[in-house]
């Protein structure tokens, strides 16, 4: 029988993937590089990995919707993600989505869930 | 302390493609550093460097990350590419046995026995040169720039679905081949009643007999018997398993190789006694060899067709996702 917490674990997975991706957006309207975006976020209350979160500013970045900038006039190399003008247009679509879909399940969950 | 650092970007690096491995090593450095700094205060022990990498992941794991899971073939080409590949499983041992036979009809002392090992050598050596051809080329055209937008899913319209095959076809074929078993048996039957061979369907006068092999003709009526208990068998089921699949396979398979001599050698003897000027038509006397070759070609291939559609040689079951989550205008 499969283990009930590895089920939930990868179904907590899934919910947050695309959370993580719009928590990321909202971040960058200033420049982050990736340790400071992860201790911004976790400051806000939203831990990600970091494993997690360096491939996905690339792969954000690859699609077009992050900028990227090497800044050599650190102590190290950093390299600085901000958020593109198209990565602007889908960050606002997918807040009036995410502000659909908790007002959508708000009611699903709050009216009709288990009793 | 570096080092360790330098160890674990040079294997994450094995696994990224070469275009992306510097500048991905480079960003990764540099964002372990700043965990570092964070956790040692610009000096982290081993134990910190280690603890930071534990947390990463490992190598692969980060690789993978990267979107730098690489594929021999790919999904989009990979549902052409067993297209192919089933048509060739088709076809290839049937081009062997033809050549094959063509071949030994021309040697100087062909026997049967050697030629069956034979096309079953050349079929297999055939088979894995065309699979790994094959997935040479897919691996090639994955790699290559090709468009590949062709073979995506087309726009698909769901009038235009095929009807379900598993629950009706499936059962007509069963019918039809018990059917066929059940009167085969029955001629069969007769035959042993009557001793042998004859093209004279009566009991009280079956004209002239040709012998035939005792033994072979109670095997092929065993293998008739036990196709027979199979289909029964599926029927009750409704579905075939990969048990009564292979069973059926096998029977078929004796069951031709019993029919050589039952019928297709004793067969050929009727014949060319009635009409003797046949024996001049060249290759003719390896006709029942070629036959028989053929009916086991068949019974392979229908056992092939049977665990393909059982679904033996998928690999792309994928499961639905447990839940859609809503999206855009869903409302």
């Amino acid at each position: 029988m499969t283990d009930i917490n590895e089920e939930l674990s990868k179904l907590q997975l899934e919910l947050r993937r695309g959370i993580v991706v719009l928590a990321v957006l909202s971040q960058l309207g200033t420049p982050q590089y990736g340790y400071s975006l992860v201790q911004r976020l976790a400051d806000l209350g939203m831990e990600i990995e970091e494993g997690t979160l360096y491939p996905l500013l690339r792969r954000l970045a690859s699609q077009g919707l992050l900028e990227s900038d090497w800044e050599l006039s650190e102590s190290r190399p950093r390299k600085y993600y901000r958020i593109s003008p198209a990565g602007r247009a889908v960050y606002d679509a997918l807040v009036a989505d995410w502000n659909e879909t908790v007002e959508v399940m708000a009611g699903i969950l709050g009216g009709n869930s288990h009793e | 302390m570096s080092d360790l650092v330098e160890r674990y970007l040079y294997q994450v690096g094995r696994y990224l493609p070469k275009a992306e491995r510097a500048e991905i090593q480079a960003e990764l450095r540099s964002l372990i550093q700043d965990q570092l700094d964070h956790r040692g205060q610009g000096s982290a022990s081993v134990q910190d460097v280690a603890a930071v990498l534990q947390a990463l992941g490992s190598p692969l794991k980060m690789a993978r990350s990267y979107g730098a899971e690489q594929y021999l073939v790919g999904p989009t080409l990979y549902p052409a590419m067993r297209r192919v590949l089933r048509t060739g499983l088709y076809v290839i041992p049937l081009v062997v046995v033809v050549v094959k036979v063509i071949v030994a009809l021309t040697a100087t002392n062909p026997t049967l026995v050697g030629l069956f090992f034979d096309v079953v050598f050349t079929s297999v050596q055939a088979l894995l040169v065309f699979i790994g051809v094959l997935v040479g080329i897919f691996a090639l055209l994955e790699r290559s720039d090709t468009d590949l937008s062709q073979f995506k899913e087309k726009t698909w319209n769901p009038l235009d679905l095929p009807a379900t095959v598993e629950a009706g076809k499936v059962q007509d074929e069963v019918a039809t081949d018990l059917a066929g078993n059940v009167f085969a048996l029955l001629i069969l039957l007769y035959f042993l009643v009557v001793g042998g061979l004859t093209l004279n369907f009566n009991l009280a006068d079956p004209g002239d007999v040709i012998p035939v092999p005792l033994a072979w003709l109670l095997t092929v009526i065993g293998a008739h018997l036990g196709r027979i208990g199979v289909i029964v068998l599926v029927l009750r089921r409704g579905r075939w398993s990969l048990g009564a699949a292979l069973g059926f396979t096998l029977l078929d398979v004796i069951s031709a190789v019993g029919g050589y001599f039952v019928i297709a050698r004793p067969g050929y003897d009727l014949l060319v006694g009635a009409l003797p000027w046949l024996t001049t038509i060249p290759l003719i006397s390896w006709g029942p060899i070629a036959i028989s070759a053929f009916v086991v070609l068949l019974g392979l291939l229908g056992g092939l067709d049977r665990l393909i559609k059982l679904g033996v040689f998928r690999t792309d079951q994928a499961s639905p996702p447990p839940f859609n989550i809503p999206t855009t205008g869903s409302r």
